[in-house]
């Protein structure tokens, strides 16, 4: 087992597609083997040991369930750091006049008169392309070459402007909750 | 202590000895010890066949110090030196108790570590100590009741509580001469007791309105596997504030012209409880009252002019709970069940209110102040070894992000909250000086995004850094949580390889030193010796160590160990055996090391078997869910 890589740590193969099930199955299995709590009358050492091994494990769980870490991550893997900072510098202008776009409907929605009718269109909308942006991800990240991974990179980066978007229209949703 | 049981070498000691274990729920108003006996969860009782143990401590010139039901009853009279709710202000300042006054009774100290302590007549007493004398409590009531010594105890604590908080609990447990197998989250261990880790699925919320603190949790269930999916709630809420608010009703209802003393409004204070209490079950209340000069004479409660008071407060428990519907991502429609813990869940109100915004019935049959020291029994039971065949693992999160100070004030978080535990993560400081040596961090826990508007968990120095040109050197400094939500940082300077010591300077915990100092001076009084208690402590050690590398040995030594291997771990296995009945520490504390060291390998590749153990066979076709 290497501890440097987390697909090798939950016996997987280094790919995009991940059966959310299987992987979550795979978790329970190994944090009922390793978790501190099955220490307790163990050697100083074991329990340091365990505490370490659930720690990565945990670390190595969180990147692989979700797409856009575990999109991250095999970046990384392939030597493709991505930095949130310079993101925007590189995108394609009709990308970002879409976005511009979003975030006006989102801005206007409190004041509009069937707020929640709105707010539900806007978030099929950013489902849909989240899903687009990850079925484009999986596709580059599935071939193995350099230029592909770039590719897939700049999907990366788009995909992170969708869920920031996501995240800002929940927060929305919750004030109009109250 | 039961004697030592040396046995031949490759054969485990007493393998299947039942370890006697408890769970203590170490509550703001009452605490509570239970135990599995015959498969049983159940509350031990003391003498009198009281099971509710008022978390009140009372301090004494002669250096007596009173416990419980004993202690409480000089509230009254004495109440400077009578510590109630110490909960509340444990691992805190005074800074923070001051900002968060709650007529508090006693008078405070400011200390050099930032820690509240009381001034008594017994001297400065931290809070921390107020706590072990409870613990002790408990502690020689279940050994009493059992017959034999605690091999180790599962304690709860708010699933709200921070760092510091944590800390502060564990450093009482060693004061009480405890091991703590896990510090368990309240909520949790309400739904253990509730037997909801047998149902299937489905998110479960624990609303916990106790006599110091309100919280709500989200578990969510999954083949006995519990994970926290959030919390949120208020550790300066609770029954304590309803009894504040209906005596200020009282106090006003007089009309009482002249400011009161501490006794009169701790008199005042207990009739507002009683009052509380009866009216879970009647309508209406009538209040004797006898104070100086004042008044003389009964005043009626009734059930509705009580919950006109109140409402605004138990109101103030609703907006949490939506709260953590929201931080756990899920849906009112996915919670299948809602569980009452806590003394004030039995007010009709609460039920309420409860009822209405879960939309659903909730479950109040295990009584509200038990429930949680039950569960936490049965946690203990598993964790102690007794039930090898349970498949019970619990997963918990991190209840407030941690970070690190800055440039200007501002924090950077490096674990967020609702992570699951344990986590560790790397971060990489650098110098920005020429040949600087030494690295000051500053770690805080909580939301927001100034330094001052979070908790200081921890100062520390990073010394020995090779000196470099600025910017030069990278030192990777880790950040640790374990399962019991407790921090530990270790540092590396990457370029050189250069261990770098910490000094972990805790803003409100206990140095180890300090511990130490509060053990001699408990010793004095207990007249034992303190070198007695470090030998016993080497023993017990000694024991588990054995215990543990024997087990192994005798399950897969074959399969990790060649001769040579084996030769060496039995070596120093018996080299351990041998001096177990040293009257030296230091000598047991030796051996124990060099078993460590000499196994460290074998240890390795154990963990590293079972993790290859636990993914053999599994792929997507037998995983139903």
């Amino acid at each position: 087992m290497k501890d440097d890589n987390f697909f090798e740590l939950f016996g997987l193969k280094v790919q995009f597609e991940i059966n959310g099930a299987d992987l979550t199955a795979r978790y329970r299995a190994l944090q009922s083997q390793i978790h501190p709590d099955k220490y307790t009358n163990a050697a100083e050492k074991e329990r340091l040991l365990s505490v370490h091994k659930a720690a990565l494990v945990n670390e190595a769980y969180q990147v692989l369930k979700t797409p856009l870490p575990r999109a991250k991550y095999m970046l990384s893997l392939h030597g493709i750091l991505l930095d949130e900072q310079q993101s925007t510098t590189l995108m394609a202008p009709d990308f970002l006049m879409e976005q511009m776009e979003l975030r006006e409907a989102l801005s206007e929605i409190q004041h509009a008169d069937s707020p929640i009718k709105l707010l539900d269109d806007i978030f099929s909308k950013i489902e849909s392309k989240k899903n687009q942006l990850i079925s484009d991800i999986a596709l580059k990240l599935s071939k193995e070459s350099k230029k592909e991974y770039e590719a897939a990179a700049d999907k990366v980066r788009q995909l992170q402007f969708f869920i920031k978007l996501q995240e800002e229209a929940r927060q929305i949703e919750s004030q109009l909750d109250l | 202590m039961a004697l030592l049981q040396i046995s031949e070498p490759g054969q485990s000691t007493t393998p299947h000895q039942r370890r006697f274990a408890a769970g203590i729920d170490l509550g703001t108003t009452n605490s509570l010890v239970a135990t599995v006996r015959n498969g049983k969860a159940e509350t031990l009782a003391d003498e009198s066949k009281k099971e509710l143990l008022p978390s009140v401590v009372r301090y004494l010139s002669n250096g007596e110090i009173q416990t419980g039901e004993k202690a409480l009853s000089h509230s009254i009279e004495d109440p400077k030196n009578t510590i109630i709710s110490s909960k509340r202000i444990i691992g805190r300042s005074t800074k923070e108790l001051i900002q968060t006054d709650k007529n508090h009774t006693n008078e405070f100290s400011h200390t050099e570590t930032g820690t509240a302590k009381i001034l008594t007549v017994a001297g400065e007493i931290s809070p921390i100590e107020v706590a072990s004398e409870i613990l002790k409590n408990l502690k020689n009531r279940a050994e009493k009741t059992l017959g034999d010594e605690l091999s180790g105890v599962v304690i709860t604590v708010p699933a709200y509580f921070d760092d510091a908080q944590r800390q502060a609990t564990k450093d009482a447990a060693t004061l009480a001469n405890l091991k703590v197998f896990r510090l368990l989250n309240e909520p949790t261990a309400a739904a253990i007791a509730y037997g909801l880790d047998a149902e299937s699925e489905g998110a479960i919320v624990v609303y916990d309105f106790g006599g110091g603190t309100f919280d709500v949790s989200i578990l969510q269930l999954n083949k006995g596997v519990f994970e926290v999916l959030a919390t949120a709630g208020d550790t300066q809420l609770g029954g304590d504030d309803l009894d504040l608010l209906i005596a200020n009703w009282i106090t006003k209802k007089l009309d009482i012209q002249f400011e009161l003393d501490k006794s009169t409004l701790r008199y005042i204070y207990n009739k507002a409880k009683y009052a509380k209490e009866k009216l879970t079950q009647e309508n209406k209340v009538a209040i004797d009252l006898d104070i100086d000069q004042a008044f003389k004479g009964t005043i009626i409660l009734t059930r509705n002019k009580f919950n006109e008071i109140v409402e605004p407060l138990v109101k103030k428990t609703i907006s949490p709970c939506r709260q953590a519907i929201r931080d756990a991502n899920i849906n009112k429609t996915e919670i299948k069940n809602v569980v009452m813990v806590g003394g004030s869940t039995r007010i009709p109100l609460v039920r309420q209110l409860v009822t209405d915004f879960f939309e659903q019935q909730i479950h109040v049959d295990i009584d509200p102040d038990k429930v949680v020291a039950l569960g936490a029994a049965i946690q203990a039971d598993i964790l102690a070894g007794n039930k090898p065949d349970s498949d019970m693992l619990l997963l918990d999160v991190n209840p407030l992000s941690l970070g690190i100070e800055t440039m200007g004030g501002l924090v950077e978080k490096i674990i967020s909250r609702n992570t699951t535990l344990p986590v560790a993560r790397a971060q990489e400081f650098t110098t920005f000086k020429e040949g600087q040596t030494a690295l000051a961090i500053h770690v805080v826990q909580g939301e927001r995004e100034l330094v001052d508007d979070c908790r200081s968990l921890a100062r520390f120095e990073l010394h020995g850094i090779p000196p470099m040109v600025a910017g030069a050197a990278k030192i990777r400094v880790t950040f640790q949580i374990d399962a019991d939500g407790l921090l530990n940082v270790s540092a590396r300077e990457t370029i050189s390889g250069v261990e770098s010591q910490i000094t972990v300077k805790p803003s409100y915990g206990l140095e180890s030193d300090e511990i130490e100092n509060m053990l001699r001076s408990s010793i004095k009084h207990a007249a034992e010796d303190l070198g007695m208690r470090k030998l016993r402590e080497q023993q017990v050690a000694a024991k588990r160590e054995l215990e543990a590398i024997e087990a192994a040995l005798l399950e897969d030594a074959d399969t990790h160990l060649n001769a040579e291997e084996r030769t060496k771990i039995d070596a120093a296995v018996d080299q351990l055996r041998a001096c177990m009945e040293d009257s030296d520490s230091a000598i047991i504390k030796k051996a124990i090391k060099n078993v460590e060291q000499v196994a460290s390998f074998y240890v390795e590749r154990r963990m590293n078997k079972n993790i290859q153990q636990a993914l053999t066979g599994h792929n997507v076709n037998d995983i139903n869910i």
